[in-house]
């Protein structure tokens, strides 16, 4: 796909749609389930699973996001898995002023958030779920905002402010 | 006049401007101040009130006289800019405010001569009878006679940028202290931002070439300091960058101008950015502003701080006047008389330590002369000493308390509410070595600091109160409030700092008082005999000094303003021609026209082919809430007002959701997908207000279920087929569904494909036909949405938008929560008694809906109104008025429509008792009450016969 935006020390382009559900359940089950959905849960708070394969990215006390899992699950405690893969759209901010870029919209301190660490968060005026990975921020948006995400990041990537110390 | 050395602007650079259409020449690193006065222009401006002759009073943020409009093309002129800040660059157009025909001579001035008829809180004595006259006369003469510069017409065509930074060192103010914070906390890697509204770095140190600093001049030193910061990397240095916010868990905003010290031509990306720092720890080092003295005639051009008169002199090379009389109340005012005397100024300097203040000046449109002791001085450029105010603007907006100092006659800062330091003149630190020393610790104190000759730190002097009731002595140039104004507020009887202000306006305006508030405080003290603590002083309120609008909407604004949400669908909608409506953040179809076709006739047709035919609408937009868990359906048994324990799997009800109160909140059809999972709608507008309510619920009142809700209003594109057609264009589409009306009846749902995507198919009508709603993947609803729509062409498959679906659903009395409710209705009120659950032990408003007045017979309630052929269509919101007493309403219209399919307009109205009263009301508007009939609200169709079709 093209990419979204293109110039020196920023890129920022679509991810290919992937099956997407939200698992929600008692966090003292959260082991047992993710052993039967074959998906390691995250116990620490905003963080994000890594490795080959699907993984999940820990949001709240009782909710997980599970990407890249597909299947059926026959799972033996109360729990709520709901699919959301036509949910949202993802685009994949990488480059050494992705966090400048960000930090147009996003209130967080980017600068320290470390790979693995997953969060909503705003971009302007709308919520999207952000994930730090080592090559790339990727952000995932509800799709109707999409006019306005991608419409923010191309304004704000007009005018970053410079570089500290270059 | 331009000296021949000396300063930091650069003399290889010249800059033409021009000031009233006057061509002039400057210098790279003036600012239009010191070019104006390096031209000899004194005469800058008029005053607010009194339209006296004002000149260049200050060097920076305090100027409350040079008030400019600074022109920089079309749609960029603006008004009220102080020539103190303004950078010059090559071309800049500037214009003085507030006179006619002309800044030379001003009409306006008449009102110098009227002053002492228009004495403080004039308007409020004057300009009240007859009150009629307020509004049409009083108010816009006022108008038109206040405010300095004229407003811009045109829109801004600058771009604004915006920022979030995070530091754990934020320094605001780069003179001696804020640039030994940095220098102390630069080694630590900590993440440092400094920041200055000046267009260099340097603070007071740009005015002080004299300075010694660790044994080299102090400008020799700035430099080396700046490249030390500049080459840290975890050091962000923002000169031109005003803080003018401190919010709370130290959130302080700055304005960064990142343009306007160019040519408008070559000014290219954003002119301003806004930055919000989140700063671990801020040290405020935001310096002090010099007092003006309080003597008759003050206020003429050529009168100037002492300060400013030194930074004239030695950072821009300028000197203000070379016949010099110096008032020093505070020593500080020696260096300014030392300073001029070095550049060949004849300098006399007046000690008000140690004899009055002048009684008197003259010069029309420059001072000429000052009346001291000992008789007329002439001068051209007068200074006052008045001593320093510290700059406690930031430090009071951060919520710290401030405390005065009678020693030393200021106020100071007292206790922090957040993590900040106040350092250097802010703090009430004067000396240079002082201020080093206190900025060092502040930054982290590791290792030997910058060290600079012990300077006096400056014993403050008493406050100048001035006793002399007579002649104008000014306290606030800016709104020309005079020592007599101040006088009068308190012989009037007002005793608050807060009311003498409001009275007498001083301290307002933009400059809020930064030159005028201690010395009025000083003279309401004086007059009411109390001490200045117990008078108060006014609160520092954001921002610092005025910040654009721009910078205040940053991003926010054209495309940006706020996000428009479309559904998959839209495009398609927009391919027809569709006209668009906002229900919240949603663009909607509202109508498709055909060619010549406006909005009734288009409603009209879509309508009639629903109902013969086959109409498709876009329903995306409505709320979805996928509730599931073992415990989903006693949880959505306890929140609306149905029963739903024993929904059967694959069947839909009709749910009405209540606030605490009894009020109806929300509506929507639920269907059960499996035994512990239930698809929510909602209204669209109520999606995100539904969610969060039961969350609420779920998490704090109803902790113990095993249930959980997800938002999947997006999940799913909506596609309501419509029209007694409906079933024969579904068929050949379904996969796995039997459409047959015995094994899917209306109020059920299946699960299976339609063309080719996997579905949640509802029989549901909001239109009183035979109805599918398509619930599919929102990847592919424009894929099925083209499908049937294609597969509908042959039994003339309409597309209709929200006005149809409007007219369609009141037709058949269904009601639009939020149109024919209002937050006050009750589901009894509204004809929904039916829906509730009456054997059910509770649910979310049941108790309310128990209380008495909630069951009056006489509540207004939902009815219809039958109108008679050829009426109007009534306007929604229209009283209704019993026939028999016209004057009293006894409800109101809440939908009215034309009916195409019964050829006459038809309403629903909340009417008193009115189930009990049908018969003749009238609809009040006006002319003649309109004679309409209260009726039951379904107009077609009574029995549903076309539902089951």
């Amino acid at each position: 796909m093209a990419d979204l935006l293109d110039q020196p020390g920023i890129r920022v382009r679509r991810a290919p749609l992937e099956p997407l559900h939200v698992l929600h359940c008692d966090p003292d089950d959260a082991e047992a389930l993710g052993a039967e959905l074959g998906v390691t849960l995250p116990t620490a708070p905003l963080r994000a699973g890594d490795g080959a394969g699907p993984r999940a990215l820990h949001l709240a006390p009782d909710e997980w996001l599970l990407v890249g899992w597909r299947g059926e699950a026959a799972l033996t405690r109360p729990h709520a898995l709901v699919e959301v893969s036509s949910r949202s759209l993802t685009l994949e901010i990488e480059g050494e002023h992705a966090v400048a870029l960000l930090s147009a919209g996003c209130p967080l301190d980017l600068e320290l958030m470390p790979v693995g660490a997953a969060t909503r968060t705003l971009l302007g005026a709308v919520q999207v779920t952000l994930e730090r990975q080592r090559h790339c921020f990727r952000m995932q948006y509800w799709r109707s905002f999409d006019s306005y995400v991608t419409g923010f990041l191309q304004a704000a990537a007009s005018d970053l402010p410079a570089p500290v110390a270059s | 006049m331009r000296l021949s050395t000396g300063g930091r602007v650069d003399r290889a650079r010249p800059v033409s401007f021009s000031f009233d259409g006057r061509p002039m020449t400057g210098f790279a690193g003036d600012t239009l101040a010191s070019a104006l006065l390096a031209n000899g222009v004194h005469l800058v401006g008029r005053s607010f009130k009194y339209h006296r002759p004002r000149g260049v009073f200050g060097a920076g943020v305090e100027e409350p006289n040079a008030l400019v409009g600074v022109d920089r093309g079309e749609g960029r002129w603006e008004p009220n800019q102080r020539a103190t800040t303004v950078p010059l660059y090559e071309g800049l157009t500037a214009r003085s405010q507030n006179a006619w025909p002309s800044l030379r001579f001003d009409v306006g001035a008449l009102n110098d001569l009227a002053a002492p008829l228009i004495p403080a809180g004039f308007y409020y004595k004057t300009f009240m009878h007859p009150r009629r006259a307020w509004e049409k006369l009083y108010e816009p003469l006022i108008r038109r006679a206040a405010g300095l510069g004229t407003a811009p017409t045109e829109p801004d065509p600058d771009r604004y940028a915006q920022h979030w930074a995070h530091a754990e060192l934020l320094i605001v103010g780069s003179g001696p202290a804020g640039l030994a914070a940095a220098m102390a906390a630069a080694p630590s890697g900590r993440r440092v931002i400094l920041c200055d509204l000046d267009e260099e770095l340097g603070g007071s140190l740009l005015s002080r070439p004299d300075a010694v600093i660790d044994g080299r001049p102090a400008w020799e030193w700035l430099e080396s300091a700046l490249a030390t910061l500049c080459a840290a990397p975890n050091v962000r240095l923002l000169p031109r960058t005003t803080a003018f916010a401190y919010g709370i868990d130290n959130l302080v905003s700055l304005a960064e101008r990142l343009t306007d010290h160019r040519p408008p031509a070559a000014a290219t990306g954003a002119r301003e950015r806004l930055w919000q720092v989140r700063a671990g720890q801020v040290v405020i080092a935001s310096g002090a502003h010099e007092r003006p003295l309080v003597f008759p005639g003050n206020d003429r051009p050529g009168v100037m701080l002492a300060s400013a008169a030194e930074t004239y002199i030695r950072r821009y090379g300028v000197l203000p006047g070379k016949r010099v009389v110096v008032l020093v109340a505070h020593e500080s005012g020696l260096r300014a008389a030392e300073a001029a005397r070095a550049v060949g100024a004849e300098v006399k300097v007046v000690d008000l330590r140690e004899e009055p203040a002048p009684e008197a000046t003259r010069g029309r449109l420059r001072i000429s002369g000052v009346k001291l002791r000992s008789g007329w001085e002439p001068c051209d450029l007068l200074l006052m000493a008045g001593g320093w105010t510290p700059a406690l603007h930031l430090f009071s907006q951060s919520r710290g308390t401030v405390a005065w100092s009678e020693e030393r006659q200021i106020f100071l800062p007292g206790e922090s509410a957040q993590p900040e330091t106040s350092v250097g003149g802010c703090n009430g630190t004067f000396g240079l070595d002082d201020c080093l020393a206190e900025g060092w610790a502040a930054g982290g104190d590791t290792g030997p600091r910058p060290s600079a000759e012990p300077g006096a730190s400056g014993p403050s002097s008493p406050l100048a109160r001035p006793d002399s009731a007579d002649g104008r002595a000014f306290v606030d140039f800016q709104n020309d409030v005079t020592a007599k104004d101040i006088r009068l507020a308190v012989r009037e009887g007002f005793r608050s700092v807060e009311h003498i202000k409001r009275y007498t306006t001083t301290g307002m305006a933009t400059d809020q008082g930064r030159t005028s508030n201690i010395n009025a405080l000083a003279i309401a003290s004086d007059a009411l005999d109390r001490p200045v603590p117990a008078i108060g002083l006014t609160t520092f309120r954001a921002p610092y000094t005025p910040v654009t609008f721009g910078t205040m909407a940053a991003m926010t604004r054209g495309p940006l303003f706020d996000p428009v949400r479309t559904t998959p669908i839209h495009d398609w909608a927009v391919a027809q021609g569709a006209v668009f409506e906002d229900v919240g953040q949603w663009k909607r179809a509202r109508y498709f026209p055909r060619a010549g076709e406006d909005m009734h006739t288009a409603v009209a047709r879509e309508c009639l082919a629903v109902r013969a035919g086959a109409g498709l609408f876009d329903a995306s937009t409505l709320g979805k809430i996928e509730v599931v868990g073992p415990d989903a359906a006693e949880f959505l048994h306890r929140m609306y007002v149905n029963a739903f324990l024993k929904l059967g799997v694959g069947k839909c009800r009709y749910g009405v959701l209540c606030r605490e109160d009894g009020f109806v909140f929300d509506d929507g059809v639920i269907g059960r997908i499996a035994e512990d999972r239930f698809h929510v709608t909602t209204t669209t507008g109520g999606a995100a207000g539904v969610l969060h309510m039961m969350e609420d619920y779920r998490q704090t009142e109803f902790p113990e279920l095993k249930v959980w809700l997800t938002s999947t209003t997006e999940e799913w594109a909506t596609i309501a087929l419509q029209g007694p057609r409906a079933r024969d264009i579904l068929s050949p589409l379904v996969e796995g569904i039997d459409l047959d009306p015995e094994s899917f009846p209306h109020m059920a749902l299946k699960l299976g494909r339609v063309a080719g995507a996997p579905t949640r198919l509802w029989r549901v009508s909001f239109t009183g036909e035979l109805g599918f709603e398509i619930n599919v993947p929102s990847i592919h609803g424009r894929a099925v949405w083209e499908a049937v729509w294609e597969a509908g062409q042959r039994f003339g498959i309409t597309a209709y938008g929200t006005e149809t679906m409007h007219v369609l659903r009141a037709e058949k009395g269904y009601i639009i929560v939020g149109q024919d409710t209002d937050g006050t209705v009750t589901p009894f009120d509204a004809g929904l008694g039916w829906a509730v659950g009456k054997t059910k032990r509770d649910f979310v408003g049941k108790r309310s809906l128990e209380r008495p007045a909630m069951l009056r017979a006489d509540r207004k309630q939902l009815v219809g109104l039958d109108l008679p052929d050829g009426a109007t269509v009534p306007e929604e919101g229209a009283q209704i008025v019993d026939p028999a007493e016209p004057t009293r309403a006894i409800g109101h219209v809440t939908s009215a429509y034309a009916s195409a399919c019964l050829g006459r307009p038809i309403a629903m109205a909340m009417v008193r008792g009115g189930r009990e009263r049908i018969g003749p009301v009238a609809i009040a508007g006006e002319g003649a009450p309109v004679p309409a009939r209260v009726c039951g609200t379904v107009f077609i169709d009574p029995e549903g016969a076309r539902l089951s079709g």
